[in-house]
């Protein structure tokens, strides 16, 4: 027999009361004096037995009843037991708690997270009531993508590694232990699909064939996660074939305010010490109702390499820069709103740049944190092939105009032989390389400009008489395997259009060319051709090919043309850099157009290290320069009493000099937890010689767990259709956990009640226990 | 119902505890509701004069006719007494009970002594026996009006007790009662109801009218108890612990069957039956004996 309430078993003995009473009554006969005794004892004669059964009956009726009341308050399970008298099965309950970061969402005081762990609680609570009960507890952030591919082998291994209870006996004690354990889970910030969890849960479904199998998914179901997922059905379908019950319990708050970061980047810019930088903030409305006065604090982070001399968390703490505060007027709701701000370091290295939000229902998504690698200096390399040095002067002017004014570029002019003398290490300091009018190239040089591109560089010829157009076609084509994107045909001159206003050059829609595209700038209408390269008229790019024309004449002959090569891009431009073939160096749209040219080539080298929580960090290092002790430091409110993480590197493959130290291990959802945190990881690594170094890494949280739509009920079960489930809400399982474990026993003792009174009533009347009015007591 | 009878109900009743006061009240309560009655007079009815002559009775002289005509006459009345009245009352322990104003024993006391009053008042004669399992007084068969003191007092001084063995009791008033009358049986019959019926029976044979006044009380006839009760027999040994509920259908079966037997049998023996609830008002009781008395000077 299972109670919920065991000191109230104690009430059983009021069953007794009936019986009690009976032999109290039986000792406080009214005695009466009676004259016709023969007619009572004929009566008693003929009666006596019937008489005897019905009060033998009455009495064990009222017994009855009063056992039913005190079971039913005593939260009487006779389910189970009852099976379990007959042999019944084991009642296992998996549990899958979504524990993405949109759970920690609050409303009145409460969060979503919060709601669900009172019903875990509830339902271990119950479980350790009864008899014969497994207990097994999944967090969606735990459940391995691994579990997709396992086997039922390895399943239940898995979920031995994995999940918080696995299989667990649930005794008298469970309660304890799940509140203990209760007391570590916490919502992670971490946006992660049901469907891992309930792979792993459809691995381990058939292995407890012999249970009745109670699955509860508890979860805000919220759109984006629930909507219109084939996965998420697919996994269902499976799981509902194979188990008896699934619950989905709605936790989701009523919030109705969340305002999230969903970007924070740098423009796509010089990235060099010493020059501002755009950074673009990203805010979008998941709300119901407009945002106004939005206000976001921006701080820049900056990283003197002199401060790092230790492995200690201080070393790390950077100069915080805060800039003017933000403020965004509205923010519709659905709305994205994207604002620049400016930020500026002095020196390079690895600098942070992060913008929180102020506090609303959701706070994981309110902040953001971005590294930026700064250069010391852009080292750019000028090839100028004219006899008279005529273009380069006008690079250098754009790079370097000024003393006072900071491009970032340092131009390097180096005579053509440079690059056949030179080695591809020693162009890897270049960003970019400008070749200016270049007559050919030594084969030497080739290679080393095909490698110096392979590896992410940027490269741009410009065009000019001095260009040998079959070397360029035969050795920088070479039919599209090259590093020109397009083969030339010679030398053109560029009749003038008819309509003086019409502009000579046609531009498309690209990074260097938008700047004019979206604006009535007038400047880039006045550049005037003369003279051109003419493309080859058979030239179609092939379909593996990448070339594709960025800019073309006015009559529709390609101008610049783009490829990519390797990690590098390649712009060709089709006329002379200088004033011989026309006048662009000398209109102030030339200045706008290089410093965008040189941007484009070098921003694959500049690509932002996004990353979300959870991914894990792998630091490669020469096993030759760097010792095996690393320290990893994740975020921290105080930065200065940073947590710290000592890895050992190690070597992958024995014959490589490279090792690598890990911070979360790839694939494996266990060590997810490691870099779960959003936030600035540093690393810090020592050389050989003594001296230390730092790296660090943003990690953010996945902003489209912060839209918290919630998904309709009725969307959601026609989603699910054919699939069975039961959907439970809050009230379900807070307000009577006990009734709904035991719902339909405690109907049917309600009902055995009913009976019974009816019962009672009905056989009372028949022994004329009811009293008649004016009878004589 | 008539003011005349409110005080003759046993309620009233109760309250006047002088037997020959009671009796007298309810007989002249009752016929001062009753003087409109056909039954009134008949026996007292002036019917003509004639001539005195020697050795007649000066009480019967009509002195207003001799102070008016100065000529001796007495009064002839239509009938003089010739009704003998004997009232049995059953003393037994079983008519000690009663729920009522009045228990078995004093209901029927009381219809005994009012009854008495008014038969001499109709200057008929009665006696009266108490019997419980023997005849325990007898007061002799007078016309006179103060014999209902004698009467009274055979009564007031009864206190219920013993058995009953109504066969013995009867035969033996059968044989103390020579002469034909009206045998006036007061009694609750409970006991053996076929020696009653045999003593009815033997009575009737010896010529006597018979008026069964069956006294019963209204828990005996309707037995509407409730809870848990003991029953001591009161002239037995025998005792029920039972919930009177559970046994009132089969009690009152029981009580039916032996009532209706009895009416039966009385009505098969000529014998006058009524069946009387210690609740009933008294005048009931008298009407009854009247139209019995209408009956047997008719007959």
């Amino acid at each position: 027999m299972n109670f919920t309430f065991q000191a109230l078993t104690w009430g059983f003995l009021i069953a007794l009361a009936p019986l009690l009473i009976h032999l109290i009554n039986m000792m406080r006969h009214r005695r009466v004096e009676w004259a016709a005794m023969d007619f009572l004892l004929a009566s008693y004669k003929k009666h006596r037995r019937w008489v005897w059964l019905k009060q033998l009956l009455l009495l064990l009726l009222r017994m009855f009843i009063v056992a039913i009341i005190v079971a039913m308050l005593a939260q009487w399970d006779p389910a189970s037991s009852w099976l379990n008298r007959f042999g019944g099965r084991e009642t296992h309950h998996f549990i899958l708690l979504d524990d993405s970061y949109s759970m920690s969402e609050t409303a009145s005081g409460q969060s979503a997270f919060d709601t669900a762990s009172k019903i875990i609680d509830r339902i271990g609570l119950r479980a350790s009531q009864l008899n014969n009960q497994r207990f097994t507890l999944i967090r969606f952030s735990r459940a391995d993508i691994n579990s997709v591919t396992a086997t039922a082998e390895t399943a239940e291994q898995l979920a031995q590694q994995l999940a918080d209870f696995s299989g667990a006996y649930v005794d008298t004690n469970f309660s304890t232990q799940l509140s203990d354990r209760q007391e570590e889970i916490q919502v992670t910030q971490l946006a992660t699909s049901p469907v891992a969890a309930l792979e792993m849960l459809h691995h381990l479904l058939p292995l407890n064939s012999d249970q009745h199998r109670n699955v509860y998914v508890i979860s805000d179901f919220r759109k984006n996660e629930w909507g219109d997922t084939p996965q998420v059905q697919e996994a269902l379908s499976v799981i509902s074939g194979e188990s008896e019950e699934i619950h989905f319990v709605d936790c989701a708050t009523a919030a109705e305010n969340n305002l999230a970061i969903i970007g924070l980047s740098p423009a796509d810019d010089t990235r060099v010490a010493g020059v501002p930088l755009f950074m673009h903030l990203q805010v979008h409305n998941y709300g119901k109702q407009v945002a106004t006065k939005v206000q976001v604090q921006i701080r820049s982070i900056f990283h003197a390499r002199s401060q790092l001399d230790s492995n200690e968390p201080a070393s790390l703490v950077g100069q915080i820069d805060e800039l003017p505060l933000l403020v965004i007027d509205a923010i519709e709701p659905g709305e994205t709103v994207t604002k620049r701000v400016q930020v500026f370091f002095p020196e390079g290295g690895q600098h942070v740049v992060d913008a929180q939000l102020p506090e609303d229902s959701l706070l994981a998504d309110n902040r953001r944190w971005a590294v930026l690698d700064f250069a010391d200096g852009d080292h750019v390399l000028l090839i100028d092939g004219s006899p008279g040095k005529r273009n380069e002067y006008f690079l250098t002017s754009v790079f370097r105009p000024s003393q006072l004014t900071n491009t970032g570029i340092i131009p390097d002019v180096q005579p053509v032989e440079f690059l056949r003398d030179t080695t591809p290490d020693a162009l890897g300091k270049y960003s970019a390389i400008y070749m200016m009018d270049v007559a050919r190239l030594d084969a030497d040089a080739i290679a080393n400009l095909e490698q110096y591109v392979k590896s992410g560089g940027g490269l741009a010829i410009f065009a000019g008489d001095q260009m040998d157009i079959q070397f360029y076609n035969d050795q920088l084509y070479k039919e599209g395997q090259g590093l020109l994107p397009v083969r030339l045909a010679g030398p053109a001159l560029l009749v003038p259009p008819l309509d003086e206003t019409t502009p000579h050059l046609d531009i498309q829609d690209h990074p260097i060319f938008d700047f004019f595209l979206n604006e009535r700038n007038p400047l880039i209408r006045r550049v005037k051709i003369d003279q051109y390269i003419q493309a080859d008229p058979q030239w179609i790019p092939a379909d593996d090919s990448t070339a594709r024309v960025i800019c073309r004449l006015h009559n529709q002959q390609p101008f610049a043309v783009e490829q990519t090569f390797g990690q590098g891009r390649v712009v060709s431009f089709l006329s002379t850099l200088s004033a011989d073939w026309n006048n662009w160096s000398q209109d102030p749209s030339f200045v706008v157009v290089t410093l965008k040219l040189h941007a484009h080539l070098t921003s694959n080298q500049r690509l932002l290290d996004q990353r979300q929580v959870g991914s894990p960090l792998r630091i490669p290092l020469d096993i030759s320069q760097f010792r095996k002790d690393v320290v990893f430091l994740p975020p921290s409110d105080d930065p200065t009493t940073r947590p710290i993480e000592q890895v050992q590197a190690t070597q992958l493959d024995p014959q490589s000099p490279i090792m690598t130290a890990d911070l979360g291990q790839p694939d494996q959802s266990s060590q997810r937890d490691k870099t779960g945190t959003s936030g600035i990881y540093d690393v810090i690594y020592q050389r050989t010689d003594g001296n230390f170094e730092a790296q660090r890494f943003a990690l953010n949280v996945e902003s489209h767990e912060g839209d918290t739509t919630i998904i309709n009920r009725q969307t959601l079960i026609a989603n699910l259709n054919p699939i069975r489930i039961e959907l439970n809400d809050l009230d379900d399982f807070l307000g009577s956990a006990i009734q709904q474990a035991g719902g339909t026993a405690s109907f049917w003792i309600m009902l055995l009640l009913l009976a019974g009174l009816l019962g009672e009533q009905f056989l009372a009347y028949l022994i004329s226990y009811h009293p008649v009015v004016g009878s004589k007591s | 119902m008539p003011d005349s009878k409110r005080f003759l109900h046993p309620e009233a009743i109760r309250r006047i505890t002088r037997l020959d006061l009671r009796a007298r009240h309810i007989v002249e309560g009752f016929l001062s509701g009753m003087h409109r009655s056909p039954y009134f007079g008949q026996s007292v009815e002036f019917l003509q004069h004639r001539e005195y002559v020697p050795g007649d009775d000066l009480r019967h002289v009509d002195w207003k006719v001799w102070a008016r005509q100065d000529r001796l006459v007495v009064k002839q009345f239509e009938e003089d007494t010739n009704l003998r009245c004997t009232m049995v009352v059953d003393v037994s322990h079983s008519m000690q009970y009663g729920n009522g104003p009045l228990n078995k024993f004093e209901y029927a006391a009381t219809i005994a002594a009012s009854l008495s009053y008014l038969v001499l008042q109709q200057q008929d004669a009665v006696g009266c026996i108490t019997f419980d399992e023997k005849i325990r007084m007898r007061v002799p068969i007078r016309s006179k009006r103060n014999h209902i003191h004698s009467v009274i007092d055979s009564l007031d001084t009864q206190s219920p007790s013993d058995k009953t063995d109504m066969y013995a009791v009867l035969r033996e008033v059968a044989e103390t009662v020579p002469r034909r009358g009206m045998i006036m049986l007061i009694s609750d019959l409970l006991g053996d109801t076929e020696g009653t019926i045999k003593g009815l029976k033997l009575l009737r044979q010896r010529g006597h009218d018979i008026l069964v006044f069956h006294v019963l009380d209204d828990d005996e006839l309707d037995f509407e108890f409730n809870g848990a009760m003991r029953f001591d027999g009161l002239e037995s040994d025998d005792f029920l612990n039972c919930n009177p509920r559970a046994l009132r259908e089969g009690y009152l079966a029981a009580l039916n069957e032996f009532l209706t037997d009895v009416r039966r049998q009385c009505a098969s023996n000529v014998v006058d039956y009524a069946l009387i609830r210690t609740s009933d008002p008294l005048d009931a009781v008298l009407a009854k004996y009247l139209s019995r008395r209408l009956g047997h000077h008719r007959s």
